[in-house]
């Protein structure tokens, strides 16, 4: 192998590195975070499905104007605030806690489970009229929180 | 180094889990009776429960404490009565035997026992004495709801409540698992 052709082979071996840890970087950061989604199925009516991994939620939320959180800080009222070091602290308790259902009702119409899993909130109501699934990870609750908290 | 660093990390996850499966979940079951009746769940870790309540504030709620200041219970002396209880000797204390209800509570050395028999229903209420002293261990005209719970979490084990009837049954109890029976 000519010097050239060696130079030109290490130069794009190391491209082809370098690409491959950025992107598996990006995607354990994504997978890390985890995805948002919301899924509402209405008897008869729509369909909504949305997914979007939490890292855009979490820049999303760094993006948003100061001003929209300091709208609705003042549309929660001074309840908010009474409540807020509950709420906080609730939201990052639950991350520290291992697995497990919090409320799981079973009616002739309606199902409703809410559990913690993999860091997690998931909510399934399943009723004769609607189908909700939720998928809320709970860091991405905490910088919506902590960015509300920023903006008193 | 790569070894000493997953060590390190292994020990830490075990010593979460170990951490955690100390802790004591409060579980809540309550099944209404008949073909279409509701069946609920409910699973709390008490350690979270701790951790929330003295940060709750509402009207009479302030850091994990209940205040009596403002309420119906003014003319009644809670903490009296729940220290009178708590400082009595083992017996029975009431009984009240009437058409359709008989109502019994004693003490047994740690426990508190609330006996209610109607005619479709009973009701069974177990409390731990430290229980009560956690509960009136704050200021005068105040109940330390915190308090009480951190002792249910350290020393609470089994029913607190059940209701059977032919409406519904309700158990209320405390253990290691993360999950209702």
């Amino acid at each position: 192998m000519s010097p050239d052709t060696k130079r030109i082979v290490l130069i794009a071996g190391g491209f082809l590195l370098i690409s491959a840890v950025t992107i598996g970087a990006i995607g354990a950061t994504v997978f890390d975070a985890g995805m948002l989604v919301v899924q509402v199925r209405e008897e008869g009516g729509s369909d909504v499905s949305i997914k979007v991994p939490a890292v855009l939620v979490h820049a999303a939320v760094r993006l948003v104007p100061n001003r929209c959180f300091e709208e609705a800080r003042a549309e929660m009222g001074a309840e908010y605030d009474r409540v807020r070091p509950a709420v906080r602290a609730l939201w990052r308790e639950l991350e520290d806690v291992p697995d497990f259902v919090l409320v799981e009702v079973a009616g002739r119409d309606e199902q409703v489970l809410v559990r913690k899993q993999s860091g997690r909130l998931v909510i399934d109501v399943d009723s004769d009229r609607e189908r909700v699934h939720l998928v809320i990870p709970l860091r991405t609750v905490d910088s919506i929180l902590g960015r509300l908290e920023r903006a008193a | 180094m790569i070894r000493s660093v997953c060590a390190a990390g292994l020990a830490l996850l075990l010593g979460v889990s170990l951490a955690w499966a100390d802790g004591k979940w409060l579980h809540i079951r309550v099944d209404e009776g008949g073909e279409d009746g509701e069946r609920v769940r409910v699973n709390l870790p008490l350690e979270l429960v701790s951790e929330i309540l003295p940060l709750v504030e509402a009207d009479e709620f302030h850091r994990g404490k209940v205040r009596f200041d403002h309420t119906d219970f003014d003319e009644v002396d809670v903490r009296g009565i729940l220290a009178a209880v708590r400082d009595a000797e083992d017996g029975e204390y009431i009984t009240v035997e009437g058409a359709g209800e008989n109502v019994k509570i004693r003490k047994q050395g740690n426990l508190l026992s609330i006996d209610v028999d109607e005619d479709d229903e009973k009701v069974r209420i177990r409390v731990r004495m430290e229980v009560l002293d956690a509960l009136i261990s704050g200021q005068e005209n105040e109940l330390d709801i915190a308090a009480a719970i951190g002792v249910l979490g350290e020393k609470a084990h089994g029913d607190l409540v059940t209701v059977e009837s032919d409406r519904e049954s309700v158990r209320i109890w405390i253990d290691d698992k993360n999950e209702a029976d």
